[in-house]
């Protein structure tokens, strides 16, 4: 009687015989954009940790009382709160799928320049991986570039070796991903998209003149003819999924998908307009005032103040499908008061419903030409180049009708123009924060104090980053914990 | 009853000689030959020891009356008066009861029957006579408190298992021992089976007795053996019992006014405007445990018809117990049949064990609305300003509001509207055949079967259940059916026999062992029911349903060799060595070996021992060591594989609207390619002591395991991103303990009390860890309020450390660490004195388990009625108590026990620090705050009896039956406990490396009242 103690496992092909082929390489590809799709990277807590935490929002209005402490840089049951743990998680996962891309693919048998695209794809999203950590989590975050084994324990990194790694994936990337549209690649990245995640890195890394030559190519053609699109509203709107204002975009699934792991963009639900979602988002006062502190040649209010916030503009103003007047019959607690203000972009109030759903079909963008003609703006300016600067940004007014500004603005005040034309054009974009950040704002704690309340709790030298999980650290001896957390 | 066995006097030297000659057979109330059983003229010196056959011969006695004394270890002795002539032979037949005492019993210790006294390892028994008169459900329940060194830990929900530790925790995986049921491996789960038909339950504890089950007996082995037929009429026993079951402590909660009187003050220190909820008017008042908890009931019928010839007997006994939950919408029903027979002719004997049972259990569901429902955690923690039922709220259950910001689930709503059914459908067999090849030589081929086939069904309906978690589309379906198979197949040679004038016995067995083992698994899931009352997956939408299966196969194949040998019942000798391989680790770590021996010592046997200062008087004195290796595979089938998870998409939204789904795949698990089997290395010395004609003995062990190359499910960081944490071989953990045993019985004519107390020390540390040493963090979400290090027992508590309130600022200033408190605020000590209260304070609390746990029992008789009172303690321990956690802090809007006391500035004198609302520091979780001592001693059993005399039948003409009894049985009647929590004994479910952590996941143990009717005919 022979029992075979020899077994395998029946239910799935193991490590032993996968990364083998060519439609292994790109499954193992498609399984690293799947990460895309987490609540910690693209999914939900971005616009919490780059927008509500920034002065232009707030979460002290949450009901959740960790989630209500969080832009007030508290954490009252811990580091493991959501926001982090899972933008922590999430984004290693990330960055471990593609690590097993990088190291296996170019050990399979199969065509050259698939091989070349497959790795080029790797690295992009292990560098964009990196830049989230290192501008949430700050340069104690350990680096990981192969596939680790059960028993490593990786050690914090620094600053400087981080940053080179990100630039390196992005170089590399540019160099192999095909020069594409978003609407040409299926959703994948491009040449353009690793270009242009380059120049952001060296922005944010105030290395204004490699940034500048980053950036320029891009706005010259050679990475594909991006343009702005003519309605900024529509960018955010599942109709301008994919379009020519792209550079990088997640693929956002819906509730049917969801079954399938590809679940839709959460943030209107849970940032956006109370009633139809949550509101645990909101945005400040201050940051709804600086829409009015310009207007368009036409004496109108400037339309992406339209397309970010629900605010009143009388009883009619609608919200969802119902007008304000009757929302503040319905639920008095939240729309009897008309100083309130709620997010509204990414959100699906043009469908005719009432509802908002948790998975909005809408693809986050990652990085919009707007970005790439300020990013450079900015990048010239700093290196006294005001002039070349100030047409980049007047392009980006030009769209939705602001005057041009004069080309002869001090480098001072062009410096304030572009910040602040940021700060208009990409509202819950995720991009605040890094602001905040590459412009050294967080020293001037008073103004930011006077933008956002939230900031009077606010740490000048720990506040800047999020505490590491503690589950990392428990289990992590070798991650350092930020100072002052 | 326990009764306890003289043993027969040694031959003395000079005897007058006589002609007569008394001869006979000693057979066992199963008609079985007792080899061995001592015959003996009282008073005398004539006296013989029974051979093979059971016959024994006394020859040379002169003529007279005799008092004849027929004794063997293991049975009731005899006594009868006999005259003999001279010259006559007389024979008397003797038939012994058997008995069970801590000395003397027969063990089945796995693949030999051993006499107890010959046994020189260390094993524990229970027979049904321990248990028969206390009513339970399972086979741990009835184990409780019975047995040195076996910890239980049982939870009041109907149907769970209990925990099962046998002398400490040698691993960090699941520490349930290996269970076997008459020869039949079936795993670490307790096997369900109807306690009214276990006729004992062996506890192998250590290595020498467990060694013979090699590769999974590294926890130990608890061997289970059911009743049998007996030779003679066929008999019948009807046992019933009918009781009441409540959870015997309730929480004392504020009331909705109490409760908002305390936070309005929370919030005003907080310098926040308290919602409506708080500083509104209260108009409900609700009183959530009212609500959750019930009087449940407990009813069994059992049915057993039992006989034979001696050729062939058989048992049949059929069974039913319905148990209603002390929690809402909670029940278990099981219906089991057993067939247990055996047919001898000539050298040939067939027999057969065949167990089929259902159960039905509906359980508290898991995983509701994205999280883990804790009904106890929620129902303290409900505000009671929140009503039962709200007409206003989708579905109409009341919950949290912007009112009453409260993320609770609402526990009544769950029970009421969703369920969480698991039906089982069991087999358990095992036949044999065996051959007596030549002499005392035997082949025996087993055959072994357990297939369970399961239907999990979780029922989710569409109800609002918890604030701000929307209304479900529709209802969910989720559904599985797990299917086990595990199969039996051994071929074994047995020798018992007797040698050199019965000086040398031997008894031994070699042979080959293998199972064959699958799971086969399938789930669907589908939502969208449009008609609530249609509960089938065909009834759901299509949209978003899933399915999905597996199956995974478990091989072993295992030799084995087992010797006892003992010589002039003097010196005792046991050998075992096995080899085992197993699927579940990788190719060249397939096989392992494993063994054990240990000696044993009667000195009492020996000639000079009457002579020994104080001992020299005691009956009975046997000295005992053992050693030997044994393995652990518990790391679940295909673990050292790192799979390849599919179906990870990405989709492209084309500009159209249109979508288009690719597939992805890696590896999303980090696995360990090289494991290796755990070795446990264990060492025990014991003694057996029998005084005062062996009314009083006494069992003591002290032993030493140390398992090595640990099988570990490594936690593992975030960073590396696995979705499974793999087993790793990391580290050495050391148990040790003494283990004490004592029963004493007095029988004054009328009267007989049998008192047992156990005791049990245990002492675990970790002696090293793999992975340069790093501790392992587990325990209350990610808090990691417990951990596993070297130096200190598994799952530790690791807190930081409070010293008071800060009762002035000075206090405040003077502390330094905590510049932000102010008074009333808890202090923490500066373990590094770097100035700051941080993670790096925390240090560690090494007593998350019981230093000392035991068992006292007292089971009498007089005349028809007998009394039985059984107590339990533990000591030593500390609890995390997540109910305590819930209900003293204002961090969140919450219920707080009643009582709550806060500290203010005119009210210093108290242990509790300010109320603050969204109080951090106060109420961190990773704070010694939330320590209890865990020490308790429990009623835990309490039995009256009255067995109606002949008299009394007869005159209400019922003849044919032996005295039926009633009783009324009490468990659980109460607690002596400071614990604050539901129950000081819900530790040691869930998390192995969190032990001594009370997360409220476990149900507390009711108290039962029960009545019951045992009638045999």
């Amino acid at each position: 009687c022979r029992n075979d103690v020899d077994i395998t496992d029946p239910n799935a092909p193991s490590s032993g015989n996968f990364w083998q082929t060519a439609a292994d390489a790109q499954a193992g590809v498609t399984a690293t954009y799947n990460t895309l799709l987490r609540l910690g990277t693209f999914q939900r807590w971005q616009a919490f940790s780059y927008d509500t935490r920034s002065d232009i929002g707030t979460t002290n209005t949450s009901p959740w009382p960790e989630l209500n402490s969080f832009s007030k840089f508290q954490f009252p049951s811990g580091y493991d709160f959501d926001v982090s743990r899972d933008t922590w998680n999430d984004t290693y996962t990330l960055i471990n799928r593609a690590n097993l891309v990088i190291a296996n693919v170019p050990n399979i048998n199969m065509d050259a320049a698939q091989k070349s695209k497959n790795v080029a794809e790797g690295k992009f999203l292990r560098g964009l991986g990196y830049f989230h950590l290192m501008t949430l989590y700050g340069a104690n975050i350990p680096l990981i570039t192969t596939p680790p084994t059960a028993t490593d324990r990786p050690a914090s990194s620094d600053s400087a070796t981080v940053w080179a790694q990100i630039e390196k994936d992005f170089t590399e990337a540019a160099a192999a991903l095909p020069k594409q549209l978003m609407s040409q690649s299926g959703g994948a990245a491009t040449a353009g998209a690793a270009q242009g995640m380059l120049g952001k890195t060296l922005l944010q890394e105030r290395k204004w003149a490699q940034a500048s030559a980053a950036l320029a190519p891009i706005i010259a053609g050679q990475f594909g003819s991006y343009s702005l699109v003519p309605d900024y509203a529509t960018l955010f709107r599942r109709e301008g999924n994919n379009g020519p204002e792209s550079l990088f975009e997640v693929q956002m699934g819906n509730v049917d998908l969801c079954g399938q792991g590809l679940c839709g963009l959460n943030i209107a639900k849970m940032a956006g307009a109370c009633g139809p979602g949550y509101c645990d988002g909101r945005p400040t006062r201050w940051y709804f005032q600086q829409f009015f502190l310009d207007s368009t040649t036409t004496k109108q209010v400037d339309p992406r103040l339209d397309a970010t916030i629900f605010y009143y503009k009388g009883p009619s103003t609608p919200v969802y499908a119902k007008s304000w007047a009757q929302w503040a019959r319905d639920d008095p607690g939240n729309y009897g008061d008309t100083t309130r203000l709620y997010f509204k972009k990414y959100g699906e109030y043009y469908t005719g419903s009432n509802d908002q759903t948790w998975e909005a079909q809408i693809n986050f963008k990652v990085l919009r030409y707007a970005d790439v003609l300020l990013m450079q703006a900015e990048a010239l300016n700093e290196q006294g180049q005001t002039a070349q600067a100030i047409p980049l940004v007047n392009q980006v007014r030009a769209r939705v009708g602001l005057a041009p500004l004069a080309t002869s603005l001090s480098q001072a005040a062009a410096r304030a123009a572009i910040l602040k034309e940021r700060l208009l054009e990409f509202g819950l974009e995720g991009q605040r924060w890094l602001d905040l950040g590459r412009q050294n704002l967080f020293t001037d704690i008073a103004t930011l104090r006077s933008h956002d309340t939230d900031f009077n709790t606010f740490v000048p030298g720990q506040s800047q980053v999020l505490p590491i999980p503690q589950r990392e650290r428990n289990l992590n001896p070798n991650v350092k914990q930020n100072p002052g957390w | 009853a326990l009764a306890t066995t003289a043993l027969a006097p040694a031959a003395g030297a000079q005897q007058p000689r006589g002609t007569a000659r008394v001869t006979g057979t000693v057979r066992g109330d199963n008609g079985q030959p007792l080899v061995g059983a001592q015959v003996a003229l009282t008073g005398t010196g004539y006296g013989a020891v029974a051979g093979d056959d059971g016959r024994y011969s006394i020859s040379g006695v002169p003529a007279g009356t005799y008092t004849l004394r027929a004794a063997r270890i293991g049975y009731t002795p005899v006594t009868q008066q006999v005259t003999v002539g001279d010259g006559q032979t007389l024979t008397v037949d003797v038939t012994l009861t058997a008995s069970a005492t801590t000395l003397t019993a027969v063990s089945v210790v796995g693949y030999t029957n051993e006499q107890r006294r010959d046994i020189s390892g260390a094993v524990s028994t229970v027979t049904s006579s321990d248990i028969q008169d206390q009513k339970v459900a399972t086979v741990e329940e009835a184990l409780r408190g019975r047995a040195p060194g076996v910890q239980i830990a049982a939870s009041g929900q109907p149907g769970r298992p209990a925990s099962i530790v046998v002398r400490g925790q040698n691993g960090f995986g699941n520490p349930s021992p290996l269970y076997v049921v008459d020869g039949m491996y079936v795993g670490q789960q307790n096997p369900n089976i109807n306690p009214d038909d276990i006729a004992s339950i062996n506890i192998l504890k250590d290595a020498s007795a467990a060694a013979q089950y090699g590769a999974q007996a590294s926890n130990g082995v608890i061997v289970i053996t059911t009743k049998r037929g007996a030779n003679g009429p066929s008999r019948f026993a009807l046992n019933t019992y009918y009781g009441f079951q409540q959870i015997p402590k309730r929480i004392p909660l504020m009331n909705a006014a109490e409760f908002q009187n305390v936070f309005k003050a929370a919030y005003a220190a907080a310098g926040q405007t308290p919602p409506a909820g708080v500083s509104g008017g209260a108009s409900i008042n609700t009183d959530w445990q009212d609500a959750l908890f019930q009087r449940g009931a407990i009813q069994n019928y059992n049915l057993t018809a039992s006989g034979g010839t001696t050729s062939a007997s058989y048992l049949l006994s059929g069974s039913v117990l319905d148990q209603k939950g002390t929690v809402i919408n909670t029940d278990f029903r099981r219906y089991s049949v057993r067939v247990n027979s055996d047919a001898t002719r000539g050298r040939i004997t067939v027999g057969e064990a065949l167990a089929i049972s259902q159960s039905n259990q509906r359980a508290y569901p898991n995983g509701i609305f994205g999280g883990q429902a804790l009904p106890l955690i929620d129902v303290v923690s409900l505000l009671p300003t929140i009503p039962i039922r709200d007409p206003n709220n989708p579905g109409g259950w009341g919950y949290g509001s912007d009112a009453n910001p409260n993320y609770g689930v609402n526990p009544v709503a769950v029970l009421t509207n969703n369920s969480n059914r698991t039906r089982s459908n069991q087999v358990i067999g095992t036949a044999f055949g065996e051959v007596k090849i030549v002499g005392n030589l035997r082949y025996r081929l087993n055959l072994g079967l357990d297939y369970n086939d399961l239907l999990h069904r979780v029922w989710t309906s569409s109800a609002q259940v918890r604030y701000l978690t929307p209304v479900l589309t529709g209802a969910s379906l989720f559904q599985e059916q797990p299917n086990t198979q595990q199969l039996l197949y051994e071929n074994l040679l047995n020798y018992d026999g007797t040698f050199g004038g019965g000086n040398h016995r031997l008894s031994a067995v070699a042979g080959q062992t293998s199972q064959n083992n699958s799971y086969q698994q399938l789930s669907a899931f589908r939502q969208g029911f449009s008609n609530e009352q249609l509960q089938q997956l065909n009834a759901g939408s299509t949209t978003g349903f899933t399915n999905g299966g597996f199956y995974t196969p478990f091989r072993t194949n295992s030799v084995l060799g087992r010797a006892t040998y003992s010589f002039k019942d003097r010196y005792l000798l046991t050998g075992s060595v096995r080899r085992d391989c197993s699927s579940r680790f990788s190719p060249g770590n397939r096989c392992g070996q494993f063994g054990a021996g240990s000696i044993g010592w009667v000195v009492s046997e020996e000639g000079f021992w009457k002579g020994v200062p104080m001992l020299g008087s005691a009956d009975f004195f046997k000295l005992r060591a053992s050693t030997g290796v044994l393995g652990d595979q518990n790391i679940g089938d295909l673990a050292y594989f790192s799979p390849v998870s599919q179906n990870i998409n990405y989709v492209s939204n084309g500009p159209s609207g249109a979508t288009v789904i690719s597939g992805g795949a890696t590896q999303t698990v980090l696995a360990n390619t090289d494991l290796k089997w755990q070795r446990n290395r264990s060492t025990d010395v014991g003694f057996d002591l029998g005084l005062f004609d062996n009314r009083l003995s006494l069992t003591a062990d002290y032993y030493v395991n140390i398992a090595d190359q640990l099988l570990v499910q490594l936690p593992l960081p975030g960073s590396l991103a696995s979705d499974r944490n793999p087993f790793v071989n990391a580290g050495k953990v050391r148990n040790a303990g003494f283990e004490l045993g004592l029963t004493h019985r007095l029988d004054r004519g009328d009267f007989d009390l049998n008192t047992t107390l156990n005791l049990t020390t245990t002492a675990n540390r970790v002696v090293s860890l793999g992975n340069g040493g790093q501790p392992i963090s587990s325990g209350f979400g990610d808090v990691g309020v417990a951990r596993t290090a070297v130096g200190h027992p598994i799952g530790a508590f690791y807190l930081k450390e409070t010293c008071g309130i800060f009762q002035t600022a000075a206090d405040v200033t003077a502390h330094k660490a905590q510049p932000r408190a102010q008074p009333g605020d808890l202090c923490f000590v500066d373990q590094n004195a770097d100035g700051t209260i941080n993670d790096q304070d925390r240090v560690f609390f090494d007593n998350p388990i019981p230093k000392v746990t035991g068992g006292l029992f007292f089971d009498s008789h007089w005349k028809s009625i007998d009394l039985g009172l059984n107590f339990r303690g533990s000591f030593g321990n500390k609890i995390f108590n997540a109910i305590k956690f819930a209900t003293e802090r204002t961090t969140g809007l919450s219920n707080l026990r009643a009582g709550y006391n806060p500290w203010t500035t005119s009210n210093t004198n108290t242990s509790t620090p300010r109320a603050v609302f969204g109080d951090a520091v106060n109420g961190d979780p990773a704070s010694d705050r939330w320590l209890e001592s865990g020490n308790f001693v429990r009623i835990q059993n309490v039995v009256l009896g009255y067995s109606i005399p002949q008299r009394l039948l007869s005159s209400m003409r019922i003849s044919g039956t032996e005295r039926p009894r009633v009783y009324v049985n009490l468990q659980n009647l109460y607690t002596f406990t400071k614990y604050s929590g539901y129950d000081p004994e819900v530790l040691g479910f869930g998390d192995p490396l969190a032990r001594g952590v009370d997360d409220g996941l476990i149900y507390p143990n009711p108290r039962t009242i029960t009545l019951g009717l045992d009638v045999r005919f």
